[in-house]
């Protein structure tokens, strides 16, 4: 559905990464996840044919997003940061509006949504809540029925409540029709219930890409206590370790034992050797470390 | 295009008709006044002789007129690169911009062709036709002026800021 192809993009002189290679599968919902200025808003706006990469290609539905038809945009829902709408309108004006540009737009879905909210048909949208905002932004998408949606930090300035409400809708209704979602947020806890696959990115590259199962199923994050006198080296295969006071915390893909006898190889004394599972967002933290 | 156009303008081109309206009435009152105190020879004779025009009050309000229609029209759509939804329809963005200009070009068009009406209509019952001809020579003048310079020059300012903003976010 998505293929960028080593795509090369810099801020003047600024290298926000180069060669970046990825595809998106159809059906599936894939979850871009990086720390502040990794370049996730700078992917979705080359995606969105806002900004021009210095040098690759990106296609969707096959086609060079560059000198796209724009009709081919009816088929691409675009959720902006910070759930950014037309806020001079009201909920029925931002209907109508959209109503005209797509053919399979399904009014039903959007006032179902909306009956929720229990805002007036005339409510100017810049009086409503960032909360209700996101449901309007959703509702507006939902009713265009796209085949591919695009969506930039969803989870800006909502609470609890209101994540974990749009996180349902949208994963019911991707679900239920097959859509593909390319998406962003800087809450990785909402990420895990949504996404199936994951790209993470660090400072100018990916550092993987992977489905979320597969993911959780094999990274392990270790903890042991160093003997006295011993010091971790370089070791190949693990992520971001910490030695504070002697204990040691790392993350790896490696299993116990392999992990226990490269220690053990490399000369490395140490007890008190723990293993656990990690959620989505202690393995980012663990994979892309701390700072 | 134009519906939204209309929602976001309509207050202003209500407030904005109501104001020139005014603003002409205010002048063809002043005029009117002129005729009770100096006599209608002397009007004549002074917008002949020394070239008199006595609607000059109005030379800047279409200029004034058109930034603030430009402002209104397209700072909503930059704050918060709100652009970006208009990019974004399934449509060409330069056909869109287009379409957003025109219909700003024409509710211009249609506030100030009910000026100039509503002055030629009140400046007859002064004035011979030729001398309300020269008269008129000054509002064409400035009407031109807020259509060609200000607003589809601010619009098109305003837009290429906007698209270019997205460049160095």
């Amino acid at each position: 559905m998505i293929d960028c192809i080593n795509l090369t993009h810099y801020y003047g002189k600024r290298c926000i990464y180069e060669n970046l290679s990825f595809s998106v599968p159809q059906g599936r919902i894939l979850g871009l996840l990086g720390k502040n200025g990794t370049g996730k808003t700078t992917t979705i706006n080359i995606l969105s044919g806002f900004l021009k990469p210095r040098s690759g290609e990106c296609r969707i539905f096959g086609q060079n997003i560059i000198g796209m038809n724009p009709e081919l945009r009816r088929d691409i829902g675009l959720l902006i940061e910070g759930h950014i709408q037309y806020s001079f309108m009201t909920i029925r004006q931002i209907e109508r509006f959209y109503a005209r540009f797509y053919p399979q737009w399904d009014k039903n879905v959007y006032y179902d949504l909306m009956s929720m909210l229990k805002v007036a048909p005339n409510q100017r949208i810049s009086r409503m809540s960032c909360g209700q905002c996101s449901q309007v932004a959703l509702g507006l998408l939902m009713a265009q029925n796209p085949k591919l949606l695009i969506l930039d930090d969803f989870s800006l300035g909502l609470d609890p409540g209101y994540r974990r409400l749009f996180i349902d809708y949208l994963r019911d209704f991707v679900k239920s029709s097959g859509k593909t979602v390319f998406l962003t947020s800087h809450i990785i806890q909402d990420m895990e219930r949504l996404i199936d696959d994951c790209i993470m990115m660090d400072y100018g590259k990916i550092i993987l890409q992977m489905p979320v199962d597969e993911l959780l199923g094999k990274y392990r994050q270790y903890n042991f206590k160093l003997a006295e006198n011993s010091t971790l080296s370089e070791m190949a295969d693990v992520y971001h370790p910490t030695v504070i006071r002697g204990n040691v915390e790392l993350g790896s893909f490696l299993d116990a034992d392999e992990l226990k006898s490269r220690l053990v190889a490399k000369g490395v004394a140490f007890e008190d050797f723990s293993s656990q599972k990690v959620n989505l967002e202690d393995a980012f933290i663990g994979l892309t470390g701390k700072y | 295009m134009l519906y939204k156009e209309w929602i976001k303008t309509r207050w202003f081109y209500a407030v904005a008709l109501l104001t020139t309206f005014a603003l002409c009435g205010y002048v063809l009152l002043n005029i009117n006044r002129l005729v009770s105190l100096k006599g209608a020879a002397h009007l004549w004779e002074v917008a002949m002789f020394r070239d008199a025009i006595f609607i000059d009050m109005l030379r800047y309000v279409p200029l004034l007129v058109g930034i603030v229609a430009a402002v209104v029209q397209f700072v909503p759509e930059l704050v918060h690169k709100r652009l970006k939804l208009t990019m974004h329809l399934p449509r060409g963005y330069v056909r869109s911009v287009m379409e957003m200009l025109l219909f700003g070009f024409g509710c211009l068009a249609l506030l100030f062709c009910g000026n100039l009406v509503m002055l030629l209509l009140g400046l007859q019952t002064f004035f011979a036709n030729e001398i309300v001809g020269t008269l008129f020579l000054l509002p064409c003048r400035g009407i031109w002026q807020a259509w060609r310079r200000t607003y589809l020059l601010l619009g098109f300012v305003l837009n290429r800021f906007g698209a270019d903003g997205f460049s160095t976010s």
